[in-house]
């Protein structure tokens, strides 16, 4: 149940008839997609447009952000600087009643952890034994979109995917430079490089409305999401 | 496909034992209206929504009509990313595929997140068949699961229950002892129940809302966590994809995205949008060491290049049940298979075309066309349900094929037209001096009317022909 050295990369193997496959879909191609007048094929679209929020206020992300943060039910914090993060974590895990916490090896969750710490809460790296039974996970973000209130973390750069998601709530520590304006801010840059082994756009709490329709939160993720904007 | 009431019964059954049950047409009626309201309002909030709503698709029109291409570059990538890839012809293909991962792996206990394919193929039973425990995590799809039963809503599979039926069933089948019948409290039984089978989990399933070609990535769209937590906890990572649901961009993969989220329950993005790209790399303390992805056909690629052809472009996002008159009414079960309300009255007859039972499921309409107005996708769904209905004409028994027959010889001359509507007429004056209830009775006698009249009102006829009036120069 502890982290283990990840084994060398499986060989990655394919199997079935690819030929056969795609030749199949080839044949039935080969007259078209076959289109009625009343709805005829569509031109195809030079720019593929993005989805834009008519409230984003793209001169005040960060004022933007909180909204859609309130909305999708994160709680928005703002420090003016990196020294304001400790004070304000202590407080999210004493509302909690937080004893034990883990971080990920990203600077700004490890500040926060040692701020933690100072403050009696036990504090250790994340693995999937720590974390399953931590009650806050303590994280930073690659970037924060200003549309929808999301964080955005990084399995390579956190250094795995559970700190964000095992714990009960999640205490998110993200530098106000990395906001954007959207989603597709985010994920169409993903097309330059090779994207990391998991990227999530954490968006407010775990939610379901599974059982007659009624909202309850932390089905199976956090319960709760606390981001610190820092700066600005 | 067992568990699903297709085979062996009718719709007009089905859709009975629906209209019968005031609890669920109630439920139902809340629950599409409740995210019919989400997508307006959410739609209502974007920039422009019928200008994105015909740019998508057109992308989607792009990506089929290039799909051999951008099925060939995701596997290379996939392969690249260290993921590997099976091509499965169908829903027995796909299933085998499965099994031998886990049979490979010694696998006890498998997890899963929500995937309409493996519903499709009957994934659990070929693996309970092997020998494996499979957990739905999902909740409405766990509940749904220990209650034996399927899915009554693409995205709230659930509906059908309440907290009672809930708490109930939890007691009787997860030892839950006398949990509360109140919604935190089932939520929270089932956190707790479930988390212990991500974590001694052997493989997680998922389905794909989106696969990306360009990286080789695959995009989960949830609420709960179950799906990162399949995809995080568990050694091994299979994702079943319908060989349809690909982009090749990631400026594709954004349109469609900002568009899935607001038409299936009105929010700007998920809890959860996950992109994963590989198995865990080196330094990350979690994640699957082994990830695979089966590309699934299960008959779509009879449906490409077929006038049927746009459905393919669904996004599974439940729009369109969610507005539909005859959803609304009669709930999910009565479609009899995996895919409800107007896109599974056209998907379910093609892809489950050896069963006869499925061509009627395209008279599950009114043809009002409320669906296409709310498909995210601009699917032409009523054209396509037209195009089965002509379809199904060409087989319609002998003696309604010599009706409209005879109907229209009748109304292809002037002078035959002219002499049914002054027998019409005539009738027309006899019902008036009938009285409504007379007609409808006598209606009801004609061979083949009864079932027809049944549930609705036999207008009369206003006095006169309008040809007549006409001439008379009163029009």
């Amino acid at each position: 149940m502890t982290s283990d050295p990840v084994p060398p990369q499986p060989v990655a193997t394919e199997s079935g008839d690819r030929a056969g496959f795609l030749g199949r879909l080839r044949e039935r191609l080969a007259g078209g997609l076959p289109y009625s007048p009343l709805h005829p094929r569509p031109a195809p679209v030079a720019a593929v447009p993005s989805v834009v929020p008519l409230a984003l206020d793209a001169d005040d992300l960060p004022g933007s952000f909180e909204r859609a943060a309130a909305v999708a039910g994160a709680v928005v914090h703002r420090v003016a600087t990196a020294d304001g993060v400790g004070e304000v974590a202590a407080a999210v895990a004493a509302s909690v009643g937080a004893r034990l916490a883990v971080t990920t090896a990203e600077p700004e969750a490890v500040a926060a952890g040692a701020a933690l710490a100072g403050v009696g809460v036990e504090v250790v790296p994340y693995d999937r034994a720590a974390g399953a039974t931590a009650d806050l996970g303590v994280t930073s973000a690659v970037a924060a979109v200003a549309a929808t209130g999301s964080v955005v973390v990084d399995a390579g750069v956190a250094g795995g995917r559970g700190a964000s998601l095992l714990p009960r709530v999640h205490l998110c520590v993200v530098p106000v430079g990395r906001l954007v304006a959207t989603p597709g801010d985010v994920l169409r840059p993903l097309a330059a490089a090779r994207p990391p082994s998991a990227l999530v756009l954490v968006t407010g709490p775990s939610r379901t409305g599974d059982i007659e329709q009624l909202l309850t939160l932390g089905v199976h993720g956090p319960v709760a999401v606390h981001v610190v904007l820092v700066g600005g | 496909m067992t568990g699903h009431q297709l085979f062996g019964t009718t719709l007009r059954q089905r859709t009975a034992r629906a209209v019968d049950d005031p609890v669920l047409r109630g439920r139902t009626r809340r629950a599409v209206d409740r995210f019919g309201l989400g997508r307006v309002l959410a739609l209502s909030e974007v920039a422009d929504p019928d200008a994105l709503r015909q740019a998508a698709r057109a992308v989607r029109a792009e990506v089929l009509a290039d799909l051999p291409a951008v099925l060939e570059r995701l596997a290379d990538r996939l392969l690249a990313n260290g993921v590997s890839v099976h091509w499965a012809v169908d829903a027995a293909d796909a299933n085998a595929y499965v099994a031998r991962v886990a049979a490979a792996r010694d696998a006890r206990t498998v997890v899963k997140s929500k995937s309409m394919a493996t519903e499709e193929t009957g994934l659990n039973e070929a693996l309970e068949a092997a020998g494996c425990r499979v957990v739905e995590t999902d909740l409405g799809e766990w509940i749904v699961q220990l209650a034996r039963e399927t899915p009554s809503h693409l995205i709230a599979p659930a509906l059908h229950h309440d907290r009672h039926s809930v708490a109930e069933l939890f007691d009787r089948t997860t030892g839950a002892g006398g949990v509360e019948p109140v919604p935190e409290a089932l939520n929270a039984w089932a956190r707790a129940r479930l988390r212990e089978e991500f974590l001694r989990a052997d493989v997680g399933v998922t389905g794909v809302n989106f696969a990306v070609a360009d990286t080789g990535s695959l995009v989960l769209v949830t609420n709960e966590g179950n799906g990162r937590m399949v995809t995080t906890l568990p050694p091994v990572h299979v994702a079943v994809l319908g060989m349809e649901r690909v982009v090749a961009t990631w400026d594709q993969l954004d349109l469609l995205l900002g568009l899935l989220t607001r038409s299936a329950s009105g929010q700007a993005l998920t809890s959860y949008t996950t992109v994963l790209t590989g198995p865990r790399r080196a330094g990350e303390v979690d994640g699957p060491e082994e990830s695979h992805v089966v590309i699934l056909d299960n008959g779509r690629s009879d449906v490409l290049g077929s006038e049927f052809s746009e459905i393919l472009a669904c996004i599974r996002c439940g729009a369109c049940l969610n507005t539909c008159p005859v959803y609304r009414q009669v709930g999910g079960h009565s479609y009899g298979w995996v895919y409800s309300g107007p896109m599974g009255a056209v998907l379910t007859p093609l892809l489950a075309r050896r069963h006869a039972e499925a061509a009627e499921l395209a008279d599950a309409s009114t043809l009002c066309a409320a669906c296409m107005d709310a498909c995210p996708v601009a699917i032409p769904i009523q054209d396509l349900l037209l195009a089965l209905r002509r379809a199904n004409a060409v087989d319609a028994p002998a003696g309604r094929r010599a009706a409209w027959r005879a109907w229209s010889s009748a109304w292809s001359s002037p002078a035959a037209y002219r002499a049914t509507t002054r027998l019409a007429g005539v009738g027309g004056w006899l019902a008036a001096r009938a009285g409504e209830q007379a007609t409808g009775r006598a209606v009801r006698l004609v061979p083949g009317a009864r079932r027809w009249a049944h549930g609705r009102d036999v207008p009369l006829p206003a006095g006169g022909r309008f040809r007549d009036r006409w001439r008379a120069g009163d029009v």
